[in-house]
């Protein structure tokens, strides 16, 4: 592995930014503790990186590398991962891909239910930036606004791929790729019964 | 006559046996504001340089580990959770101002079940030989009075197959870099240091050392010379910072 600064700087980002929401979420940070030295690892597809996260006494610690092996390992595209443990409702066949997992599939279903309890107190963080009236209001503003992001967002996806799927039908139904798939199937067992045919006739051909 | 063996203490010249004594009172002045100092003067990068040495040091769990230099933790914290509760970290230092905010910074984090404290000199190790899986000592080793012997001492220490990190300041490998680097260290750092911790000779101590310590390549070679094998680093941040990693084979 050759250290590269950027990716650090960002793994490190994105560690204290889950462990300060962590922290203004006392009860999920209680909970999540209770999985203190359990390790998770995640194979993205894209970009191809593997991202370990070691759970510890008050939060999660991030790796690009790790000797110990994984309790649970996950692979699959980041959208696919982030939707399995954050419970978002993907539009089939759009963004969803298959997802591998190996391991203690328990403990990911815990960690992934614990994740979607998550109840980020903004009043608490920026209460100390804004004055607590300012920060309540913010907190509140905010929680609408996630909310309502999430449903555009999920409402944007079902459209899009209802939109790509039936009307433009840029996009193949499921029913339609498993039947492709089946076809592919058959005719790559044809290919190689002809060409078992064909070495048979040709060592029947050699006196 | 007497002839006095002297070493570098920064740009002065002092005699070898009071090094030691010059750097801890660097340390005992600045313990107690280390860390902030560190994030200030390194506008956080620090962080990520010991971030790449827990990822290249590759602990497992159960694993021995011997944090030199650890001062106030940063590495012992992350390796305690790393080996787990069949293995065992080693937080040392010289210095028993630094150790004493280290061992509180342990207690507070929940690792003191798989943690010791120890006051040692990085010289004469207080350990068997093939204790340690791996040794790490960051932005420690600049200001060891003989770093060779310290080198052959942690060499005896590791198990056969284990490794050590050493990461410290180095040279800049882009001129326009270094002078800017130049620029930064003695001019600014040495007010930082006034302005924050009140000490301001302890900051300019910093500066001068670091460009008293080997390059990349001198202390690679010095790695080689002490028994290491398969000696490398990597330059971070232009080479202003330097990970040196080397196995005992």
């Amino acid at each position: 592995m050759t250290p590269n600064i950027i990716e650090a700087s960002l793994l490190a980002t994105l560690e204290r930014a889950i462990n300060t929401a962590l922290r203004h979420d006392a009860a999920t940070q209680h909970q999540l503790a209770q999985y203190s030295g359990r390790l998770l690892q995640f194979e993205l597809s894209f970009p191809a990186r593997a991202l370990f996260v070691l759970i510890v006494e008050d939060g999660v610690e991030l790796y690009h590398s790790s000797e110990a092996t994984a309790d649970v390992t996950v692979s699959g595209s980041p959208v696919d991962i982030a939707a399995q443990l954050l419970g978002w409702q993907r539009a089939e066949q759009l963004i969803g891909g298959p997802l591998r997992i190996r391991g203690d599939q328990t403990l990911l279903q815990d960690i992934s239910t614990i994740a979607k309890q998550l109840d980020l107190d903004w009043g608490g963080l920026l209460a100390p930036l804004l004055g607590n009236e300012i920060a309540q209001q913010v907190h509140h503003t905010g929680k609408q606004l996630f909310s309502w992001l999430r449903d555009a967002g999920e409402r944007l996806l079902h459209q899009g791929s209802d939109y790509l799927r039936h009307e433009s039908e840029l996009l193949p139904s499921k029913r339609a790729l498993k039947g492709f798939a089946c076809d592919v199937e058959e005719l790559e067992m044809a290919t190689e019964r002809l060409a078992s045919r064909i070495a048979q006739l040709q060592e029947q051909d050699t006196p | 006559m007497t002839d006095k063996r002297t070493t570098h203490f920064g740009y002065q010249e002092v005699p070898v046996e009071e090094k030691s004594q010059h750097v801890a009172g660097v340390f005992r002045s600045v313990a107690p504001k280390y860390d902030l100092m560190n994030d200030l003067m390194s506008m956080g990068i620090h962080r990520v340089w010991k971030r790449l040495t827990i990822e290249l040091a590759g602990v497992r769990p159960g694993q021995h580990v011997l944090d030199l230099a650890g001062g106030t933790g940063d590495l012992a914290i992350k390796f305690s959770r790393q080996v787990g509760d069949n293995g065992k970290v080693v937080l040392a230092d010289i210095n028993e101002a630094m150790l004493a905010v280290g061992r509180d910074r342990l207690v507070d984090a929940g690792c003191a079940h798989n943690t010791e404290v120890v006051q040692v000199n990085a010289e004469h190790l207080p350990f068997a030989d093939n204790s340690f899986d791996c040794i790490t000592i960051a932005f420690g080793l600049r200001n060891v009075t003989d770093q060779m012997a310290a080198l052959k001492s942690m060499l005896r220490v590791l198990k056969p197959g284990g490794r050590l990190l050493i990461l410290e300041f180095s040279k800049p490998v882009h001129r326009p870099l270094a002078k800017l680097y130049d620029i930064y260290s003695f001019s600014v750092l040495p007010r930082l240091g006034r302005a924050v911790a009140g000490d301001a000779e302890s900051y300019q101590y910093l500066a001068e050392s670091i460009r008293m310590h080997p390059d990349q390549d001198t202390l690679k070679n010095m790695m080689t010379e002490a028994g290491f094998g398969r000696s490398e680093y990597y330059n971070m941040t232009g080479g202003i910072v330097a990970l040196h990693r080397g196995f005992k084979l």
